[in-house]
This record gives structure tokens, sequence and C-alpha cells, in this order.
């Protein structure tokens, strides 16, 4: 862990900045640390939203000048990431919020790419989508496992079934909208389900969306916490029988 | 299937639905009691059963409280599923809430000349 220092940064929390990053955040005490350090070198304003963890990541976020906000018990990430749009939308000045993973899996060199389509004021949602870089030929994608692969294919042709959306990554949870657009959208599957409803809310608000190509790093850390395939099929269970009426 | 069971299905059905979204509960209770007093008039007067049984096209008394019995067992558990999403959703608000009002921030950093060089992190 390197040691922080106040001096390395000049950012204040800055209410009226308008890009804002929302990350939801459950037990990184290992990642979060570099994450909130680089994110802050480049001066972004940050909100974390520490879902209950039970390690260090509350403080270790609370290091940094930061909005971090905790659940009192645990919710699970698209709670987390609801609760984290209700604050940028309700008690910042944000024009543009993007949502960011607190695992390491995303870039934050990226993040100005994903938001760029929303500045010129065309687009409304940005989605990151790790398949549109070329793929090499190995089985392993950035050294994803190719069962993970398959997972996300069956994940992404589900989805263009039930909201037609032709998207080419459906559970990428770097993401990127304007406040307009975000004022639509009310994630109501708590656990991790959120994805998928995510590009339902934004086919039935008829969003004007587009992707960009982003990286996602496949460490040993991030796989031991990835997606199994039991858990998709877990969402798919939420998404048919979670409703509400 | 004759014309009484499927008439007799969808009105059961949709009385089921509806009181499974009345937000009243005294008319759960009411249809619970009901449910009650028919068990009872059954064990009581096995032979009306049959009597009904035969009027719907079931086989046997027994079989038609029976029937009965797994479309109340089904609504109940709808019931309950119903219940519990709401109950997760308003703990859920809660939760959100409280996380809202009270956002942990960092005090500003010191001026210039009163910050230390090197701030332990206080984990």
């Amino acid at each position: 862990m390197t040691r922080i220092t106040y001096e390395s940064y000049e950012q204040q929390i800055t209410q009226n900045s308008t890009v804002w990053i929302v990350i939801p955040a459950y037990n990184e005490e290992a990642t979060i640390g570099q994450i909130l350090h680089d994110l802050c070198q480049k001066n972004y304003s940050v909100l974390v939203i520490d879902d209950c963890s039970t390690d260090k990541t509350k403080s270790i976020a609370m290091q940094f000048p930061i909005v971090v906000l905790k659940h009192a018990i645990n919710l699970g990430q698209g709670a987390a990431l609801e609760t984290g749009f209700n604050y940028v939308l309700n008690y910042t000045q944000a024009k543009y919020i993007v949502s960011f993973d607190s695992d390491g899996q995303h870039n934050i060199d990226e993040i100005q790419s994903i938001i760029n389509p929303l500045v010129s004021g065309t687009y409304d949602v940005v989605l990151g989508s790790r398949f549109l870089k070329p793929i090499s030929n190995t089985i392993k994608i950035n050294g994803m496992p190719a069962i993970k692969f398959l997972t996300l294919k069956i994940g992404v042709f589900f989805t263009r079934i039930t909201t037609r959306l032709k998207v080419t990554d459906t559970h990428n949870g770097f993401r990127a909208f304007t406040r307009v657009a975000l004022r639509k959208i009310h994630i109501t599957q708590n656990r991790m389900a959120h994805g998928s409803e995510i590009l339902m809310q934004i086919a039935r608000n008829k969003l004007v969306y587009c992707e960009v190509p982003v990286d996602v790093k496949y460490t040993e850390y991030s796989r031991k916490k990835g997606q199994s395939v039991l858990n998709s099929l877990n969402i798919l269970w939420d998404l048919i029988f979670g409703r509400e009426e | 299937m004759n014309f009484f069971q499927v008439t007799i299905t969808l009105l059961i059905i949709i009385l089921l639905v509806s009181i499974s979204r009345s937000r009243v509960i005294i008319l759960e209770r009411f249809f619970y009691i009901l449910v009650s007093l028919v068990g009872l008039y059954f064990i009581f007067f096995p032979e009306s059963a049959s009597v009904i049984a035969k009027l719907v096209g079931i086989g046997r008394g027994a079989d038609l409280v029976f029937y009965l019995f797994i479309l109340f067992t089904w609504f109940w558990f709808s019931s309950s599923s119903i219940k519990m999403r709401r109950t997760e959703r308003k703990i859920t608000d809660i939760v959100r809430a409280m996380a809202i009002e009270n956002p942990l921030r960092l005090s500003k950093p010191a001026k210039d000349d009163e910050k230390k060089t090197n701030v332990q992190p206080n984990c």
C-alpha cells in the first residue's frame, strides 16, 4: 500500500464539479486504495459507496478527499449503485455520472473516452464494452476464462431478445450517464441482476446510447470475485421472478 | 372439463389474485376464516364434498378437498413472496436513506503551514 499524503492532492471536494465517478465497493481493501489514489491525482470528483464491508475498505476510502457513503447492512452492488446515483443526482451538480468498479478491472484512463459521447450532446448513455476490441485468437481473452466468455455471450443473446438492444457487453459496470438520463433509471434489483435491469430501462425510456471499447483486466483477484456461471442463473431467476407488481 | 369447472376456477383465481393485491388486511383474515369454515364443514359432512365434487366433475370428495388445498397453498405462497419483496424494498429504502443522510466526509486538508509532511492513515 502506497503511503498517501495530503499534499499529493490539490483537489478538495468540489460540489460543483460536473463529472462524478460513482464506485460501489464491498471488501475491496486490496484494490480500492490505488484506484482512489489515481482518481484523485486526476482531480475527479469521486463517490464511494461502502456496502457494509467487513474489511478496511471504508477507512481506506476516507483517507481521500472524496465523499463516502456507507450502507448499514450489505444490500448488493445494484443497491449500492442506486444509492450512489441518488446522492449524486440530489446533492451534487454533476452533469455526467460514471459508474466504475472497485476491483481494479477498469481503466481510469478510459474515463475520458466514456464521457466524450455524452459531452458532444448526441448520447444519453455510454456503455463500456470489452468485446469491441479486436479479439486475439487464443481462447483466453485478456485473461478471461472461456467459460466466462460463453456465459457473457449468452447474457448478451438473452438481453437482445428481451430488450431488443444491440449491445455487445451486457454486464460491464463501466457506464456513463447524463443527469437527465440517470433520472429516468431506477435500479430495484439489489444484487447482480442490476446490469440487465439498467439495459431494460434504457430500452424502455428510449435513451440514446452507444458503446465504447474498454479494457477489462482479469487478475487472479478479480477472477475469484467474479460472477460464476451459477450466479448468472441467479440473475436470470431474479429478472424473471423478481419483478415487483 | 365442463363449464362449471371452468367458471369456478376462474372465479377462484380472480378472487385470490385480488385478495393478494389488496392492502386491506381484514379481507385476508376474512378469507382465511372462510377457508377454515369450509374445511371444517367438509370434515363434519364429508358426503357433501362428494356431492359438490360430482357437480364439478371431480371424482371423489377427497379429491376436491385436495385440489382446494393445493389452490389455497399456492395462493398463500405467492402472497407471502409478495409481502417479503415489499419488506425487502422497505429495508433497502431505509438503509439508502441512512447512507445518504450521513455521508462520511473528510475534513478539508489543513492550511500549508499547518500541514504535517506525512499523515498516517487512521485505519
